[in-house]
């Protein structure tokens, strides 16, 4: 009794751990800090797929059918194969059209059908009915085994339902299901949370297997040859070492099936498509995944041979064998962990099976039925989302229930894997249409309607039909001697077709009708509507940039549609949807019609396509007439290729990004300059490119771009093989209608060259600069070599006039002007004899004469020099006075030139302060005193203001060491 | 462009090869009792080892076919 409690609370505790883990990601993700988000978490929520059919099934089938149970996982690593090229394209198209069920994408792309919806809805619901059904008897069977033990016999299951573990069991995983799945509306229909816990319930019972397949072969035997030996030696068992005969077809049957299912089983369409991250992922998986199933089949073969020689006379059941073995042992932590193992598999299998499909059966059943039959005014109706959440929480209690039932009552003879094969024959049954509908635009919506319904009906008689007879629901001679005995009817020999086994045969005659009907009437019978038209090209080019073509009536009210969406999502996201579209689709919203296209996709996206168009509908009415939708299409493509062949062979680099800083639109220049291709930089961004420093200087001039809202030109820098890159780049946001920016669009030209020619020149101006500075210094030094009091008067005269130009504000070129000509002011006095220069007195008239010339010849010396400033005027004006009481000519104010001005009011200042070989310093205080007592007669007024003001505020002060 | 074109031929072209491999009549071939692998039964042993070569040849492909640009990132960092 008390391992009865063991095994019960243990089985609770775990669930719990998987609610935990679920609700810890749902926190993560609210926090924008997704832990799915990578490629391991992806392929291990891919794993899924390995359902208790894989935990327990697969070592029952190997006791009777040797290798082949191991055709269910060849088939998807091979068709991993085919997931870049195939996957990618769904994805991008499910994202592209906000399509998040498999009957959406069916319906979608055969013109927004409301019977395709519909009819793959039912196969679905009806498809997968075994395979929950499957699940539930795999861990009613498992508790049961571990409650009856030490009792090794399979027991049968209780008769009373409510002393039935199966049936609590599959309400906590309704429970499951509708808190992490159904709990909210989200308009990608992610769930994060499932996503984190099947990724965890996935290593769990990788563990699980793997733990009990090495207990089996190093504890319970010596290693894997020992079990192969012993095989060996019992008569008979060594048939399940070979293939022959009918193995090989049904070997490649079902190789192929699992080829199908990995993609088109609601479950796996759900984890692959619509929880997708990131497109990249894909890439990953494609091995991840493989090897992954890989590892859990690695000790199938083994357990079932050890199951075989430990329990030869039958009474357990193969399929628990995984079990029974460690228990037989008395293992009982291992048996626990194993029982986990299977229970985990078991529930994350119906939860993500319960979610696709009662998305599925609110937006692509109910909601468009209610639709179409006016039960839901959508006129009226305040909000639909609670309907709808409703809606998902009843499917998936009835989903729960159904499965329950059919396993109680129906197909609960049956082993695993027939139950399972039975619903990997109905997912098959979508793949036509799906890969021819991606590839080829012929296919019709006629066509897609006849070939599915006519798959299902024939799948329906030859794999369903017989289970019921074989339960007793249907008389026996159903199968044995045909519908009221006619022959040719049996469903396991329609026709008359004898040989295969049931799964080839249902297979085979339910794909041709499938196919071959689907073909056909696609080719015979076109596409009726421009929607059917419009839809085939828009999931066949969907790599191609996105063209716009409406099919709806612009005279209707904006408000109407906002209104509608509101209903469906609530108010609060409607408002951020409506302001997303730019940014979502990079288009301009520049015809009414473009706006209802993306409303339809907003709401297709949380109540599916069929239901969204009829929505849509009553809001806003459908053209009636519209352009012929081949020209349309080919006005549109040939614009865009002219814009394309432009954009390519310009040399500059043409980007143009969303505001979120991901890629739109790229020129060929730019990918060369990269070196990437086109289609790897649409949807990145420059962080995905460019080393982190440089995408964000990138970013942070985009922002500037938008924040401007004109033209902005900056240099960019990028790193090419040969060297750092210039681009002088040209950046403006791009607007729609209202006046909302949606993208930066950027022209880059490489101007490396110019850059190291500018620098080039730039470095030789300034080399020759610095010769003619020095050539002037080397001048003064010359004159003042001669006379040396005056040693270093010079050059503090150009001191002080710069200063006091700087303080009136003269501009760069003025101010090196006076500095020039304030340098060689005296340059005249090399002409006079060195004993007038140094004398120790007073001069004579006569000899004050010789000095004043010195101006005069100063000039004479310069004015031939070609120099960017007037310094011969300047040294020829340095000694005039604005009274015209100055020397040489005695000019007047305004003939007489700032510079000139500057240098005379400094000249005057410097000499006064200076010792002079005819009296001592005066000093500074009494040299202001001078000026200011001149100002406005000798001295310009705004000079001798800005020469007082450097000295009274401090600002100037002559550096002494020019002293030396 | 083209890297992409060459990664999608090349994994269209192993699927092929793998749908071969592991498909009658090839299987066939390995089908003997008589023969085994040390002392595992050779049809286990052909089918084992084509699958893990197949899931290193997809792993091989996804990450090395034209894939310049991983390169060239860790170039410009």
């Amino acid at each position: 009794m008390l391992w009865k409690y063991v095994v019960i609370l243990v089985a609770f505790a775990y669930l719990g751990v998987m609610f935990g883990v679920a609700y810890y990601a749902e926190k993560r993700a609210a926090a924008g800090r997704s832990i799915i988000n990578n490629p391991w978490v992806y392929s291990l929520s891919i794993a899924v797929y390995c359902t208790t059919w894989t935990y327990y099934g697969s070592v029952g089938r190997a006791t009777t059918s040797g290798l082949e149970f191991l055709a269910v996982y060849i088939g998807p690593t091979l068709m991993a194969f085919l997931w870049w090229p195939v996957l990618k394209k769904i994805v991008r198209i499910c994202k592209t059209h906000r399509i998040t069920t498999i009957a959406g994408f069916i319906s979608s792309r055969y013109g927004k059908s409301l019977t395709l919806s519909i009819l793959v809805t039912v196969f679905s619901v009806v498809g997968i009915m075994p395979y929950i059904s499957l699940q539930l008897k795999a861990v009613s069977t498992s508790i049961n085994g571990l409650l009856q033990h030490p009792e090794m016999i399979t027991p049968a299951p209780s008769i009373v339902l409510w002393s039935d573990t199966a049936f609590y069991v599959a309400l906590i995983m309704a429970a499951f299901t509708i808190i992490f799945g159904a709990r909210n509306l989200d308009t990608f229909e992610r769930h994060e949370g499932i996503v984190a816990a099947v990724a965890f319930e996935s290593l769990v019972k990788l563990l699980a297997s793997l733990a009990v397949g090495i207990f089996v072969v190093y504890g319970l035997h010596n290693g894997i040859l020992d079990i192969f030996d012993k095989a060996r030696a019992v008569p008979h068992l060594d048939t399940l070492f070979t293939m022959d005969g009918n193995d090989y077809l049904r070997w490649s049957t079902i190789t192929f099936l699992s080829a199908m299912a990995i993609m088109f089983l609601p479950r796996q369409f759900q984890m692959m498509v619509v929880e997708n991250v990131n497109e990249n992922h894909i890439k990953q998986a494609a091995w991840i995944f493989p090897l992954y199933l890989f590892a859990i089949n690695l000790f199938v073969l083994p357990i079932a041979f050890s199951g075989i020689l430990r329990f030869p006379f039958g009474g357990v059941n193969p399929d628990t064998f995984v079990l029974s073995l460690p228990l037989s042992a008395h293992y009982h932590v291992l048996a626990m962990f194993v029982f986990l193992g299977g229970l985990s598999a078991a529930t994350a299998m119906i939860a993500v099976t319960s979610i696709a499909i009662s998305t599925m059966v609110s937006n692509d059943l109910i909601l468009p039925l209610m639709m179409r039959f006016g039960v839901l005014r959508i006129n009226r109706q305040k909000d639909f989302s609670g309907h709808i959440l409703k809606i998902r929480q009843i499917t998936i209690i009835i989903i729960l229930l159904l499965g329950y039932i059919n396993f109680r009552w129906i197909s609960g003879s049956l082993t695993l894997v027939t139950m399972g094969l039975i619903s990997f024959a109905a997912a098959a049954q979508f793949a036509p249409l799906i890969l021819c509908g991606i590839f080829w635009k012929g296919g019709t919506r006629l066509g897609a309607i006849t070939g599915l319904s006519g798959g299902f009906a024939v799948w329906t008689y030859t794999m369903l039909l017989p289970l019921f007879s074989q339960s007793g629901w249907l008389p026996i001679s159903f199968i044995e001697e045909g519908p009221f005995g006619i022959s040719i009817l049996r469903p396991y020999q329609l026709f008359g077709l004898e040989g295969f086994g049931w799964l080839e045969h249902g297979v085979f005659w339910s794909l041709l009708v499938n196919i071959g009907g689907y073909l056909i009437v696609s080719l015979v019978a076109e596409h009726r509507s421009s929607t059917g038209h419009i839809q085939a090209e828009l999931f066949v080019d969907v790599f191609r940039p996105e063209r716009r073509t409406s099919s709806w009536q612009d005279n209707f009210a904006i408000s109407d549609l906002q209104k509608l969406l509101c209903r469906f999502l609530g108010d609060e996201p409607v408002e951020r949807i409506f302001s997303l579209y730019s940014r979502a689709f990079a288009g301009s919203i520049e015809e009414k019609g473009d706006l209802v296209d993306y409303a339809e996709k907003i709401l297709a996206g949380s109540i599916g396509s069929a239901s969204a168009r009829l929505a849509v509908a009553s809001v806003v009415q459908q053209a009636t007439v519209i352009k012929d939708p081949i020209t349309a299409e080919e006005s549109i493509r040939e614009s865009e290729a002219r814009l394309q062949a432009i954009m390519d062979n310009t040399s500059t680099a043409i980007t143009l990004k969303d505001t979120q800083g991901h890629f739109i639109l790229i020129n060929r220049k730019f990918s060369e300059m990269v070196d990437m291709s086109n289609e790897e930089i649409v949807g990145k961004t420059d962080y995905d490119i460019f080393p982190e420093k440089l995408a964000d200087k990138y970013r942070e001039n985009d922002r500037k771009a938008q924040q401007e809202g004109f033209p902005i030109q900056v240099e960019e820098t990028i790193h090419h093989p040969d060297g750092r890159h210039t681009y002088l780049a040209i950046k403006f946001p791009l607007y729609d209608t209202s006046r909302t920016p949606y993208g930066i669009c950027s022209i880059a030209t490489d101007i490396t060259e110019r850059k190291r020619s500018e620098f080039d020149l730039q470095k030789s101006h300034d080399r020759l600069k610095q010769a003619l500075e020095d050539t002037i210094t080397a001048i003064a030094r010359a004159v003042e070599a001669r006379d040396l009091y005056v040693a270093g008067h010079q050059r503090r005269v150009a001191q002080l006039a710069v200063a006091i130009a700087r303080e009136m504000g003269l501009s760069d070129d003025q101010i090196e002007g006076v500095r020039m000509g304030a340098m060689i002011h005296d340059i005249g006095k090399i002409h006079l004899p060195a004993e007038i220069l140094n004398k120790p007195a007073r001069l004579l008239d006569t000899e004050f004469a010789l000095v004043k010339s010195h101006s005069e010849v100063g000039y004479e010396i310069l004015k031939d020099v070609t120099l960017p400033w007037p310094v011969a005027q300047i040294v020829h004006q340095h000694h005039e006075h604005i009274d015209g009481s100055g020397y040489p000519h005695g000019l007047q104010e305004n003939d007489i030139l700032i510079e000139s001005k500057i240098v005379c009011v400094a000249d005057v200042v410097e000499a006064m302060a200076g010792h002079r070989p005819y009296r001592p310093a005066k000093g500074i205080q009494k040299a202001l005193k001078e000026i200011e007592k001149h100002k406005g007669i000798y001295y310009d007024p705004k000079v001798v203001e800005a020469c007082l003001r450097l000295f009274n505020e401090k600002i100037f002060t002559f550096e002494e060491k020019l002293h030396s | 462009m083209d890297s992409e074109k060459q990664k999608n031929s090349r994994l269209i072209i192993f699927f092929f090869i793998g749908v071969i491999l592991l498909n009658y009549p090839i299987l066939s071939l390995f089908s003997d009792n008589e023969r085994n692998v040390f002392g595992i039964p050779l049809l286990y042993a052909f089918v084992f080892t084509t699958w893990a070569l197949l899931i290193f040849i997809t792993a091989l492909t996804v990450r090395y076919t034209g894939n310049k640009t991983s390169q060239h990132t860790d170039k410009a960092q």
